[in-house]
């Protein structure tokens, strides 16, 4: 399968503008572990709709704000 | 807001990337996988001599089955508890919170699901294969070691994929 | 304001749809058979001759599938077919299945150290993966009416 996201984020550029925010303190705030936000921030796991909304919410900025997707992208 | 940079590396964000620890399901998938293959492989060592020996229909192969089916469970139990019990000593006793490096949670579910999906298919094969055995009225040893190999191929396979999709994503 | 439909069935639910009722069907075929075949030879159940009847049923259940499934390909063709919904749900489907054949795994093995004859170690093998497949079956049915949690 193997399919990869056009989706993008900028999860490690704001927890720095919230204070330095660790992963850690990410990961506790949203209810995952630590690993399953490394893997969110490398591009590796793609959340579900609702952990989106949480990461989003715990760093205190709109969906939109967190997550990227190409104007150009095909469908 | 200013246009975030995409990609990875070019920004440094808050220093705790340190030493990535695995999740307690990760871990698990790990002892699994060693157990898996140390029991598949004590029980080859054990029964392949003596089927070399004699007659296939009274070479006993069920009493080691069992115990390698067995050592293999509670292996993989105990294992994981005691691995999961050493990295939480490991987490706190360098300060950090063992819950939220080792819970489980969407994405470890995600991966649990992911790796049954992609080994089933070879369980099905094995079943398929028991069935065809069974039809040609082979010898209760052919289809219990068919099945039995089968499955500890298709574990294996499990693991594996489960492995990778932890590390590279999926 | 134009009707919009409030349900429709995609390819994939319908070849499941398909799929459930033949397996239903075939199954039921096989135990009639074996059954009638049990009650009317005087030997005893487990030697019955069950293996003709099951390679019947499985070849003509997988004929009708097969070409159910070319139809309804047919059918749909110049349309965008399965989606990321469809991948989830048989996603859930193949999860149920998957443990109940490992069910069905452990439960052969059992048999066979137990002593017990061929015909039930087959049979029950056979039925625990029928059962298996009608799991999947339904839950991909209960994914598309009823959704995905």
């Amino acid at each position: 399968m193997g399919k990869s996201t056009l989706v993008t984020n900028s999860i490690r550029q704001l927890r720095f503008a919230r204070d330095e925010m660790t992963q850690a303190e990410l990961a506790r705030r949203v209810g995952v572990t630590r690993q399953t936000v490394i893997a969110i921030e490398q591009g590796k796991y793609s959340p579900s709709l609702e952990m989106a909304f949480q990461i989003a919410r715990a760093l205190g900025v709109s969906l939109d704000d967190v997550f990227h997707y190409p104007e150009e992208a095909q469908v | 807001m200013n246009a975030p940079t995409h990609g990875h590396g070019d920004f440094t964000g808050p220093a705790d990337d340190e030493k990535l620890t695995m999740t307690m399901e990760e871990r698990g998938v790990w002892v699994f996988l060693v157990c898996n293959i140390a029991a598949a492989t004590t029980y080859a060592a054990v029964v392949v001599p003596r089927a070399f020996e004699g007659p296939i229909e009274e070479v006993s192969w069920v009493v080691p089955m069992l115990w390698a089916i067995g050592a293999q469970i509670v292996g993989t139990i105990v294992g994981s508890i005691v691995a999961a019990i050493g990295s939480a000593v490991g987490l706190a006793a360098r300060g950090r919170d063992p819950q939220v490096e080792m819970g489980s949670d969407e994405r470890d579910k995600e991966i649990e699901r992911y790796g049954s999906r992609k080994s089933q298919g070879i369980l099905g094969v094995g079943t398929a294969v028991a069935l065809a055995l069974a039809m040609l009225d082979a010898d209760a040893f052919w289809i219990g070691n068919a099945i039995f190999a089968f499955g500890v191929v298709s574990g294996v396979v499990e693991a594996v994929v489960k492995i990778r999709a932890y590390r590279r994503g999926f | 304001m134009a009707k919009d439909a409030t349900y429709e069935a995609s390819y994939e639910e319908r070849h499941t749809a398909a799929a459930l009722a033949l397996g239903l069907a075939a199954m039921t075929a096989y135990l009639v058979v074996v059954t009638v075949r049990a009650l009317t030879d005087d030997a005893p159940l487990a030697e019955v001759a069950w293996q003709g009847p099951l390679l019947l049923c499985i070849g003509a259940g997988g004929f009708l599938y097969t070409v159910t499934f070319i139809a309804l390909r047919v059918r749909s063709r110049g349309h965008t077919v399965t989606d990321e919904r469809d991948d989830r749900i048989r996603a859930a489907g193949e999860q149920a299945n998957s443990s109940i054949v490992g069910l069905a795994v452990l439960a052969t093995l059992v048999m066979l150290a137990l002593d017990v004859p061929v015909f039930w170690v087959a049979n029950v093998l056979l039925l625990t993966t029928w059962l298996g497949t009608l799991a999947q079956a339904g839950v991909v049915m209960s994914g598309y009416r009823k959704g995905l949690a």
